[in-house]
């Protein structure tokens, strides 16, 4: 048994150092119960390379670990990415894995011979053959996760190289540029990652030449922890929420001593360090990350330095909530988990105080608590690299969501002040569109089916292929809810899916994001599930429950909207209700704006008509 | 006695390989069956790690004694 788990996460995301990644490599694959409480989900993934990608494949797992996601690794033979994807009757397909990883490399791109030859014609021609597999796997129900390719670090056209199209490194670039435009598959960008890690130290050729490896050994740890980042992410399993300590952490000195004027930003090269660190985390907000403050410090000052502190970048706007008080900084946290109803794992914590850093991974392990080095100049190195703050797919939901989260501070502050629930939810002014499910809504959609953990009925994890596919089918109703209220535009944020058998109208899919629990909007979203059921002739509404070990919340939903219970079947309890009644699904704080085609409800992304 | 650079190598070998080498610089690859070519990748990649020297290419392909490691790792880190 592994006592060191903790310690190997912890290095495992912070570093990239060969010798400790090996080790790490070696525990998991000799302790896997040791680390299981690190992952929060497994996929099967096979990895499909031109290179010989072995010990890439054995970091994976490892690399899986610190980023939340099991990694089941499997690898085809050398060069075998065709046979493997094409061919119906390969292992791939045979047994088809949730990803395939897909690695190449240059020499894949024959660039020695590019004298000879048509540039464009090599870029197309290499784009058409990554495109054509990415479509087999699609068909095949496969997710890719694709490597990118780097460019060699010697060019014949020297530093001009990117000014002639018909350098190496030039169509390298093109062929990545073409790939990143075209992708609806998870990239993990090499060309990035090469030039963060220097193109001279990526690739060793006496390596390349010896044994086919195509990445020196020492930039294996980076790639496979980008690897396992992208998929972590794709998974919706990157942390939602960085929460950062004030004094010496956000500003220059501690505030409670020094003053609202002695830890400003501009006065000094470290203030300016500071106020980089808060740039960035800033262009985290941006993104979708929420950001909060658990700090130890006179709740008054807290508030006012936020707001007063010469040259801060932050605002009180930013922050979804400020914690300050004397507890510990374990029960600030679960304080800000609360506030914005997200889990423990869904929070990252950055603090210059090793102690409280100490304390905070001793009592809640599920939190990534990021230790900041000793110089502020360093803060922004110590989250950029961070596995767990991945961005997946953006959807402009989540750039959405902090407007949201910050409504949902003022709307906790509302609560508070309303008499009653009720009043409340009156208040709020809620107005809801419910719409059926279609090409322009399916990232949204899918991204919810993969991230909604907690008011998630069934919890079916579904490809948007998948989804795709049911929202073409007449004998489904596939369903989503946006909604707005006076303090937020929440985007979309339920999902409802009933499948037509006969009499019974099944539900198969009923989640909300948990930004808008307690707000009563499943009930509209069952009653329009129930409408259209009726209108196609069923007549009763089949409710299913399938318990997780997060979804406890809604274990009553059924029984508490009037669903009789009809006991259980295939590992789900089974609820119904006789559309007849369904009037008492009302919901009578949220309008309905059925016509609403608001842009903000568009996820702007490119997606396939079908 | 030992040198510094023959417990480099045998380390390093414990470590990738999964086993000491059995019969010290005599050993083969007929010796220890886990000392294939992708642990010798691994294995020539920690002794130039460990030591900071280059060896030289032929030897990530010829896999022939533990002992035509050390001789090359001694002669790599006097030429530096």
């Amino acid at each position: 048994m592994n006592s060191d788990a903790p310690e190997l996460i912890a290095a495992l995301r912070s570093t990239a150092e060969p010798g400790m990644w090996w080790r790490a490599a070696t525990e998991v694959e000799r302790f896997p119960e040791a680390f299981t409480s690190y992952v929060r989900r497994t996929v099967r993934v096979r990895v499909l390379a031109t290179w010989s990608s072995d010990l890439l494949t054995r970091l994976l797992p490892a690399a899986g670990v610190a980023a939340g996601i099991g990694l089941e690794v499997t690898q085809a033979p050398y060069g075998q990415v065709e046979q493997e994807l094409l061919d119906a009757s390969s292992a791939t397909r045979r047994e088809p894995p949730d990803y395939v990883l897909l690695v190449p490399n240059a020499d894949d791109l024959a660039l020695g011979t590019l004298g000879e030859r048509n540039p464009e014609e090599v870029v197309s021609g290499a784009v058409q053959r990554w495109s054509r597999l990415w479509e087999a796997a699609r068909s095949a129900h496969i997710r890719v996760c694709q490597h990118l390719f780097t460019p060699p670090a010697g060019d014949p056209f020297g530093v001009a190289a990117l000014q002639f199209p018909e350098s190496p490194s030039a169509v390298v670039a093109q062929v990545n540029a073409r790939l990143r435009a075209s992708a609806d598959v998870v990239l993990v960008d090499c060309e990035r990652l090469a030039a963060e890690h220097g193109l001279r130290n990526w690739r060793d050729d006496r390596y390349w030449f010896a044994a086919r490896q195509a990445v020196a050994l020492t930039a294996l740890p980076a790639l496979a922890r980008a690897t396992a980042a992208a998929l972590a992410a794709d998974q919706g399993l990157s942390r939602r929420c960085v929460v950062v300590d004030l004094d010496n952490t956000l500003w220059d000195g501690v505030v409670g001593e020094d003053g609202i004027d002695g830890v400003g930003l501009t006065a000094s090269p470290r203030g300016e360090a500071f106020a980089a660190f808060q740039g960035h985390l800033l262009m985290l907000h941006r993104r979708g990350v929420a950001l909060a403050v658990a700090t130890k410090n006179d709740p008054g000052l807290a508030r006012r330095a936020i707001a007063e502190v010469p040259g801060m970048r932050l605002r009180p706007e930013h922050l979804a909530a400020v914690v300050a008080d004397w507890r510990p900084k374990s029960e600030q946290l679960r304080e800000v988990a609360a506030r914005l109803s997200l889990g423990l794992d869904s929070l990252a914590f950055a603090d210059d105080n090793p102690a409280e850093r100490l304390e905070v991974r001793r009592a809640l392990p599920q939190v990534d608590v990021i230790d900041l080095p000793a110089s502020p100049s360093d803060y922004v190195a110590a989250l950029a690299g961070r596995p767990t703050l991945e961005p997946g797919r953006l959807t402009l939901a989540d750039r959405q969501r902090n407007a949201s989260y910050v409504g949902l501070r003022a709307a906790a502050e509302l609560r508070e002040r309303s008499a009653s629930l009720d009043d409340f939810l009156a208040d709020l002014a809620m107005v809801a569109s419910v719409r059926p499910v279609d090409v322009a809504l399916l990232p949204r959609v899918t991204q919810l089916l993969h991230k909604t953990n907690q008011f998630n009925l069934t919890t079916r994890r579904r490809t948007s292929q998948e989804v795709a596919a049911l929202a073409a089918d007449p004998r489904w109703v596939c369903l989503s809810l946006s909604l707005r209220d006076r303090l937020a535009d929440h985007g979309i944020v339920g999902v409802g899916f009933t499948a037509l058998r006969g009499d019974e109208a099944v539900v198969d899919t009923l989640l909300l994001s948990c930004r808008v629990i307690g707000r009563t909007a499943e009930r509209l979203l069952l009653r329009e599930l129930g409408r259209a059921a009726a209108e196609r002739g069923c007549r009763t509404l089949v409710g299913c429950y399938r318990a997780t070990d997060r979804n406890a919340l809604v274990a009553e939903l059924y029984p508490q909207l009037g669903f009789a219970s009809d006991g259980p079947a295939d590992g789900e309890q089974r609820y119904i209700l006789p559309l007849s009644a369904l009037d008492q699904l009302a919901a009578p704080h949220i309008a309905s704006d059925a016509t609403r085609q608001d842009a903000s409800d568009r996820p702007d992304e490119r997606t396939a008509q079908w | 006695m030992v040198s510094a650079i023959t417990s480099v190598v045998s380390e390093a070998f414990t470590r990738v390989v999964g086993e000491p080498p059995a019969r010290g610089a005599k050993t083969t690859p007929a010796d220890v069956g886990s000392w294939n070519s992708l642990a010798h990748v691994q294995l020539v990649f920690e002794i130039e790690q460990a030591l900071g020297i280059r060896l030289p290419d032929d030897i990530l392909v010829t896999r022939t004694t533990v002992g035509a490691l050390i001789e090359a790792a001694e002669a790599a880190v006097s030429a530096s």
